[in-house]
């Protein structure tokens, strides 16, 4: 199926989670999720499931010294 | 109340040759722990307004604090306090190594060098023997050649030196204090100050570590350091790609300050420079500090260009001498990080202050004729060793150089001082403020200049409630989520308040900001009062150390304010208002009447006039009345 992550298109599996998708795009789960403008907690990276279509926003901290 | 630790302090007069010790109660130790709180303490004692950063007057103060030394991670900085050259406010740098450990286990919590020599000379430290030594054949000598010869006439490898180079001796405004060759108190231009004292290095006998007085408790902290690390992405990824690690990261966002910050994209040649780069290309080692664990610290070599000696290029260098410069070769990077490491100089402002030149060349200001002939053009990084050595010698062009982007804007005329991207006349390091606001806000305000060390960066604020990042900022009182990092309103002003008196009290005790830190370091607030309690039998709370930070920022407020520095001061180079030019982030605008809100704001909540001066009430809230009198 497709969901868009911070606008572009990405092809995942039938049934997968937010966490699987951050892996999928060489993510960890030290990042900020909003799926269809919600907000998640991260607890919730590893058990919400990602339907056709979706909207995913993704933003990472970004530090440094 | 738990019973705190005296202070012993050296206190060297140059002009007598003069060495005497002293103590300072734990009481009043116990307010101001060291690292820039007691600096500014000592030097607030006797320092009037007015003084020229380069006379016999100028105090100079190296310090540690109550944690140094201590077997944990992140505890061997030291804080160099003195009136800058460059900004002309209160300075103040850090630096880490095996110097500032090794200065605690000698017995002493910090040394005052007042007056001028009247001959180059270093001093020598081996517990109570402590004697100021002829420096004449040093003197003169890039920092690895007098490390050697130091080491050579006292016939002792087991020494720990922090020295200037000869940038430091010219009094080139950015001049550094350097140990280990490659470790730098950069900013501020402190090694110009002790160039002006003829006092060359400081030189300290290596003893062995402190011990916790409670070692059951304090290995609760250390016993677990690797499955901290492991588990925790950020400072892993620090340790496998230092600091330079994220500079793409930036770049993707469109926020990797670019031509002399005109642009925040470095395009595809910001992959050629970052971490992961250097890791696969010419990385030779990981290095360390005293007993930190993380080894963020990069080893790189270039046959028959670059020396391991000088250790590597951070995320700073590699921008400033980088993407500020529009160069994208790696190895031209890392000879430009060995010259300023031999010769002591700040890598950020030097590198800058070539971009400021590369463009003042593109505009006509300046000739190739007025640049010795030398081609200063953005993106040829082959002139860097040639450059970097006429900077630190004063030579040509490098004379004009070696005061920095704003007083060399400053004569060149009205069209180059929007060109010097400076605050208070030091140059921005490497994070836009269009991208980071809360942390443009201090870059602003801060005492001595730019700064980016001196708070939390805002991207930690849009991660979730539950994240470790967020709880750790709730112990700072920070209950605070922000859908878009670049937003500036009053939360982020408390964000950026809270941020700089943790930090300004990790500035105090000497904290390493990767170690220690409010949001995504290895240790939080939590574990550092556990750490004063482990340590040294210190029982504090978040609230006790918290305002430690907000004394010092009071401090160095009144130390300025004094020499006629007010809100007309507190401000952002124009540039940084206008939007952002292309890539990623186009269009994007930081708006000035936002960020004179903030300000505003910022004022209020620290309890400050409307001409950024600290309240009598303020003060007093802080037992700072007597600055009073000061």
């Amino acid at each position: 199926m497709i969901v868009t992550m911070n606008q572009k298109n990405m092809h995942i599996d039938e049934g997968s989670r937010v966490i699987d998708l951050l892996v999928s795009a060489g993510l960890s789960k030290r990042v900020a999720v909003w799926v269809n403008d919600q907000r998640l907690l991260q607890k919730e990276y590893e058990t919400r499931q990602l339907h056709e279509g979706d909207r995913v926003k993704v933003l990472r901290p970004l530090g440094g010294g | 109340m738990s019973v705190f630790p005296d202070a012993k302090i050296l206190d060297v007069d140059l002009s007598k040759g003069a060495i005497d010790t002293k103590t300072l109660s734990g009481e009043i130790y116990r307010l101001y722990p060291g690292g820039s709180s007691l600096g500014l303490y000592l030097a607030l004692q006797e320092m009037g307004a007015g003084i020229d950063p380069l006379s016999p007057e100028n105090m100079l103060i190296f310090s540690v604090s109550v944690l140094t030394g201590l077997p944990i991670s992140g505890q061997s900085r030291l804080t160099i306090t003195t009136k800058s050259p460059l900004t002309g406010t209160i300075g103040d740098s850090q630096s880490g190594g095996f110097f500032p450990a090794q200065l605690k286990i000698n017995g002493y919590d910090a040394i005052i060098f007042r007056g001028k020599s009247e001959k180059p000379v270093y001093l020598y430290i081996d517990g109570e023997k402590v004697a100021l030594k002829d420096a004449s054949s040093v003197w003169g000598k890039v920092t690895g050649e007098a490390e050697k010869i130091i080491k050579e006439e006292l016939e002792d490898e087991q020494l720990e030196i922090a020295q200037i180079g000869p940038a430091g001796e010219n009094m080139v405004k950015y001049a550094s204090i350097m140990n280990m060759s490659n470790r730098a108190n950069g900013r501020n231009g402190t090694g110009a100050v002790m160039g002006s004292k003829l006092l060359k290095a400081v030189v300290v006998k290596k003893g062995k570590a402190r011990k916790a007085v409670d070692q059951e408790g304090f290995k609760t902290l250390t016993g677990n350091v690797k499955e901290r690390i492991t588990e925790n992405e950020g400072v892993e990824a620090l340790g496998q790609f230092g600091t330079d690690g994220e500079l793409n990261s930036h770049n993707r966002d469109g926020f990797l300050p670019t031509r002399n910050f005109s642009s925040g994209y470095f395009g595809d040649s910001a992959k050629k420079i970052t971490g992961t780069t250097m890791a696969k290309t010419i990385l030779k080692g990981r290095d360390t500090c005293f007993s930190c664990a993380i080894r963020c610290k990069r080893v790189v070599e270039v046959e028959g260009k670059v020396d391991p000696f000088y250790g590597g290029p951070e995320y700073e260098t590699c921008a400033a001498f980088g993407s500020f410069c529009q160069t994208e070769n790696l190895e031209d990077i890392a000879v430009a990080n060995q010259y300023c490491n031999m010769y002591g100089l700040d890598t950020i402002s030097c590198g800058a202050t070539i971009a400021f030149v590369m463009e003042c060349m593109e505009k006509g200001i300046l000739t190739k004729e007025d640049a010795d002939g030398m081609d200063i053009t953005f993106g040829n990084g082959s002139i860097y060793p040639e450059l970097i050595k006429k900077i630190a010698l004063r030579e040509g062009i490098g004379n004009m150089m070696a005061e920095g982007s704003y007083r060399m804007a400053e004569k060149l005329g009205p069209e180059a001082l929007p060109l010097s991207v400076s605050v208070k006349k030091q140059e921005l390091p490497a994070h836009m403020p269009q991208y980071k606001p809360a942390m443009g806000l201090i870059y602003a305000v801060n005492n001595f200049g730019a700064d980016h060390q001196s708070c939390e960066h805002d991207p930690f604020l849009t991660m979730p409630a539950d994240a470790k990042e967020q709880v750790w900022l709730g112990m700072l009182g920070i209950n605070l989520q922000y859908d878009d990092q670049k937003t500036l309103d009053d939360g982020k002003v408390r964000f950026a308040i809270a941020g700089q008196k943790f930090y300004s009290m990790m500035d105090s005790l000497c904290l390493c900001q990767f170690s220690w830190g409010p949001s995504w370091q290895l240790y939080g607030p939590a574990e550092l009062v556990d750490a004063c309690k482990y340590g040294i039998g210190w029982e504090t709370s978040v609230q006790e150390l918290m305002d430690i930070g907000e004394r010092r920022i009071n401090m160095m407020r009144w130390f300025n304010v004094r020499d006629g520095f007010s809100a007309k001061d507190d401000v952002l180079p124009e540039r940084l208002f206008d939007p952002m030019p292309n890539g990623p982030s186009e269009g994007h605008q930081m708006k000035k009447a936002d960020f004179e809100k903030a300000r505003a704001s910022y004022y209020g909540f620290m309890g400050w006039d409307n001409d950024g001066k600290p309240t009598e009430a303020t003060l007093r809230k802080l037992s700072l009345n007597w600055l009073l009198d000061k």
